[in-house]
């Protein structure tokens, strides 16, 4: 009987898991208003979210890689070790160093 | 949940029990878009949609995202309590996008290893080969190469700060940045780098007034442990020390070093904290 229960345990849990993390969308509006094509420069974003996860065409394409607990909400995948759910921020900036197109990418 | 639930119990019963797991492509979603829509999106196009890919050769001419699909579950009891355990065999998928000369997308494929097993080797009929190493994280750019690739910027993760070269005829700047994250270093409004943990940056400056600065929207604690500290110097095949530097949580503390004069300080509000060394000749 305690074999059983103990691998009934692990499917109880899953049953038991914490609320899904919100949808790209709800996320966007809510805790990422801040990013506003032409408007948010590139040091805003830093200031944020600190190393970026990898960039591209000299640094013009910025990627993040986000976690998000309910505490913290989305919040850099290297700062959050205890994360529940994984995003990509894709911030394309000018020559100007100013957000030209954000895209928030669930994982 | 049930099913699982009665897959628990068989393999508590009998010891060990195989699902096989009904396939998807888990690459559908993506390569209809790409099929239909994409046309020749560019780089950032694809990456605004796709996300982060999983490899990227050197030119970012080849992005490959990868999905692993779960074809077999696996539990298994033993006789002690509690021992027990279960893992999955998971096919693997790589989508390929190749881009041209542009930055525009020429192709895209599928590329999958033979098997359940994703260790293996996964070829596209362009030639182009992904290594599945099965377990291993997704490959990501090394500091040091991101940040080599500015010009007039040296990063030193992994030697002392005794071992960096001298630059003849130029000043430099070491970086200590404190373990707060995420902390980055600015020069002359310049983003030169962020902070690492037992790392430090270098950057060589012109003879002069420079403003240097250490952002962290995260409160620096007041010890001397964790304070960001600059060192500045300027001289030809070795390092003199001008100015020693210590940013903290409320303000700026500045040590007198062999009869140089404390340099002017402009510390601004906020967690924002800025400082100037002056006079900085050779």
């Amino acid at each position: 009987l305690g074999r059983v229960a103990a691998l009934l345990l692990p499917v109880l849990l899953l049953a038991c898991a914490g609320p899904p993390p919100p949808a790209t969308a709800a996320l966007e509006s809510r805790e990422l208003s801040f990013l506003t094509d032409g408007a948010t420069t590139r040091e805003q974003a830093a200031l944020r979210f600190g190393l970026p996860a990898r960039t591209f065409e000299a640094d013009r394409i910025v990627l993040y890689r986000l976690g998000w607990t309910e505490e913290r909400g989305p919040y850099p995948l290297a700062y959050l070790p205890q994360a529940v759910a994984i995003y990509d921020l894709v911030l394309v900036f000018d020559e100007r160093d100013v957000l030209l197109r954000h895209a928030l990418v669930a994982k | 949940v049930t099913r699982l639930a009665l897959v628990a119990l068989a393999a508590a019963l009998i010891g060990c029990v195989a699902i096989p797991l009904p396939p998807h492509d888990p690459t559908q979603a993506a390569v209809r878009w790409l099929a239909q829509e994409a046309g020749a999106a560019s780089r950032a196009e694809l990456l605004l949609r796709l996300g982060e890919p999983d490899l990227v050769n050197e030119e970012e001419r080849v992005l490959v995202y990868g999905w692993h699909d779960p074809r077999l579950l696996v539990l298994f009891a033993g006789n002690a309590p509690g021992a027990v355990g279960g893992f999955a065999i998971e096919k693997e998928f790589d989508l390929v996008l190749e881009l041209d000369a542009s930055g525009r997308l020429e192709s895209h494929e599928v590329a999958t290893v033979t098997g359940l097993v994703g260790n293996g080797v996964a070829c596209t009929t362009n030639g182009i080969c992904i290594e599945n190493t099965g377990t291993s994280p997704p490959a990501m750019a090394s500091d040091t190469a991101r940040v080599e690739a500015r010009s007039h910027l040296l990063f030193e993760a992994n030697a002392p700060p005794e071992a960096v070269e001298p630059l003849p005829g130029a000043c430099r700047a070491l970086f200590f940045p404190a373990d707060v994250w995420p902390a980055s270093v600015w020069v002359d409004g310049r983003l030169i780098g962020f902070g690492k943990r037992g790392g430090w940056l270098v950057t060589t400056l012109e003879p002069g007034t420079h403003r240097a600065a250490v952002l962290s929207p995260q409160p620096v604690p007041d010890s001397p442990e964790v304070a960001h500290e600059l060192e500045f110097g300027c001289a030809a095949g070795s390092l003199s020390y001008l100015a020693q530097l210590a940013v903290g949580t409320f303000g700026i503390a500045a040590g007198d070093l062999e009869g140089q004069a404390r340099p002017p300080l402009a510390p601004h509000g906020g967690w924002r904290r800025y400082l100037s060394v002056a006079g900085m000749t050779e």
